[in-house]
Parts: structure tokens; C-alpha cells; sequence
């Protein structure tokens, strides 16, 4: 009896929990609050974020410009490298 | 536009916040929960999982195809999939921290991080483990509960909603709408005023563990 009351305390907690996960915001001033709740700066965050995913974008252009090349540059001297020696 | 040319029109800093934010959000819903912030890896902070979901979705390594819908729900769910991720794993080590302090590294570390991850498939933010809290004492789990239903007490529309949840096991802001006859809304913004009770009950027992999430400590 006294464990089903328990198992009943750990869903009712657990419904909770899953309804406060429901009313996530969308708005850009409750994701600021969020973070300054846990100490943090909202504006500090967006920066670095911005830089590493520039960073990173900048990254996967020049690594798909090359594959690029080495594509083109393969086709214009016929290689074909499926048919490279080991 | 192509997908890098897409990636590359976005405002990052605008992205960046309320993906972090987002982050936020859902880690300290979970550290509510689980009583502990031992669910989540020591020493990751909201921007280093927002990190972490950016990184993988520019790398590829999550395909993001902007003619199904717009990025930051994509990284959203990327974001639900790593934090499910770190709650279910008991070895936090196979997730690398990334700290934004690092992104002078970066692309190159992009590779790292990809090695060292073991990122599940996604899993949908209600997966199994946001119904049911395992790592409490029954006590504590107790504990939550009247806390909270007293710090509701004298707030007859939050008593309402709490025991329309208790009574009619519901799991949807639409459904307890229905049941107590009241718009969505309504619910919506009494759910956050619980939550907003329920958070700041944890910090001030102390019960969301060592360094709450309140003073800016890693999730």
C-alpha cells in the first residue's frame, strides 16, 4: 500500500515535471532570463556562440571548396579514384 | 540557397541565446526533477551543450535540410537529444566538454568532438525519462510535492491546476485545460508560475543539490 502511494508521488512528480517542459517560451527576453537565473550573461553566450558558429561555418566552406577542386581536378586528368593503386 | 548558404544568413548571437536559454530551460526543469545535478555531466554550462548541438548540425554530422523547417527547432531537438543523452548516461566522460573558451581551435576541434561523442539518435523531449523521477528518495519526492502545494496555497487558480494533474493524470497543458474549463492559456501561464515556485523552492532548500543551478554553477 505504502509503495504505491511512493509510485504514485514519483508519477505525480514526474507529470509535473513533464507539463513544466510544455511551456517552454519562445520569446528572446525568457531565454535571457533563463540564463541570468543560472549567473550567466545572455550577451556574453550570443557572442561566443556567434564567433564558433562562424568559425565553424567558414570551416565547412573551405573543406567543401576543396573537395570541390580535388573533384574537378580528378575529372580534367581522368583519375578516377575508385581505380587507384593500393 | 544551399543549406551553408542558409546557415550562413542566420543571426548566430540571436540563435546562440535562445538556443542557450532553451538549454537552460530544460537542464533546470530536470534538475527540479531528478533532486540532483548528478543527471548531468559535471561542468557542462547551457552554452556548452548549445555549443555542442551548433557545431554538430554545421559539421553534418546532424543534417539539417532547410526545406523542412527552420534551424532553431532542429537545434532544439538536438539539444533535447544530448541532454536526454547525458541524463541516461552513467558515464558522462563519452560527452566532451567544449568550451566556448576553446573556439579559437575551432573547426579543427569540430572533428574531436565528433570522435568522442556518442550521440543517440533523437529522442523525443518527452522520452521515457522526463515521466518519471529515479533518482530520488521517496522522502524528497514527498518532500517536492508539499513544498509545492504550499507555496500554491492561498493561489486557489494554481491549486486548481495541481490537482486537476493529480486527479485526472494529465500529461498535456490541453488536456488539464479541458478538464478544469479553462483556455490553455490559463494553464500555460499558471504552469510557469509553478515552475517559477518550484525552482525557487529548490534553491532556497537547497534540495536541486551542491552549487544550485541558481548560483551559476554547471548544470
Amino acid at each position: 500500500m505504502k509503495k504505491n502511494r511512493k509510485d504514485s508521488a514519483r508519477q505525480t512528480l514526474g507529470r509535473i515535471a513533464q507539463l513544466f517542459d510544455e511551456v517552454v517560451s519562445e520569446e528572446l527576453a525568457e531565454a535571457e532570463e533563463e540564463l541570468r537565473a543560472l549567473g550567466l550573461d545572455p550577451s556574453a553566450i550570443g557572442e561566443k556562440l556567434e564567433q564558433l558558429a562562424l568559425k565553424s561555418i567558414r570551416g565547412r566552406m573551405l573543406r567543401e571548396h576543396s573537395d570541390a577542386v580535388r573533384a574537378r581536378v580528378r575529372a580534367q586528368i581522368g583519375i578516377n579514384p575508385a581505380n587507384k593503386l593500393n | 540557397m544551399d543549406t551553408v548558404g542558409e546557415l550562413l544568413s542566420c543571426d548566430w548571437r540571436e540563435i546562440g541565446i535562445r538556443l542557450a536559454g532553451y538549454t537552460a530551460f530544460r537542464a533546470r526543469n530536470l534538475v527540479w526533477r531528478t533532486g540532483s545535478t548528478e543527471a548531468l555531466a559535471k561542468g557542462l554550462m547551457p552554452g556548452d551543450i548549445a555549443a555542442q548541438a551548433i557545431l554538430s548540425v554545421i559539421s553534418g554530422e546532424r543534417t539539417w535540410d532547410p526545406d523542412r523547417g527552420p534551424l532553431l527547432p532542429f537545434l532544439k531537438r538536438v539539444v533535447d537529444s544530448l541532454l536526454n543523452h547525458l541524463a541516461e548516461s552513467n558515464d558522462n566522460r563519452r560527452v566532451a566538454r567544449l568550451s566556448l573558451e576553446d573556439a579559437d581551435i575551432l573547426p579543427q576541434e569540430v572533428t574531436e568532438y565528433r570522435r568522442l561523442s556518442n550521440d543517440p539518435p533523437m529522442i523525443p523531449r518527452t522520452s521515457p525519462i522526463n515521466a518519471e523521477v529515479q533518482s530520488e528518495p521517496d522522502d524528497a519526492v514527498d518532500q517536492k510535492l508539499q513544498q509545492l502545494f504550499a507555496a500554491a496555497e492561498g493561489k486557489p487558480e494554481l491549486v486548481e491546476v495541481l490537482n486537476a494533474i493529480i486527479e485526472f493524470d494529465e500529461m498535456r497543458p490541453r488536456q488539464v485545460a479541458i478538464r478544469i474549463g479553462k483556455p490553455v492559456s490559463h494553464v500555460n501561464n499558471c504552469l510557469k508560475r509553478l515552475r517559477r515556485l518550484a525552482l525557487k523552492i529548490s534553491a532556497t532548500t537547497g534540495t536541486t543539490g551542491p552549487g544550485a543551478v541558481s548560483s551559476g554553477a554547471p548544470i
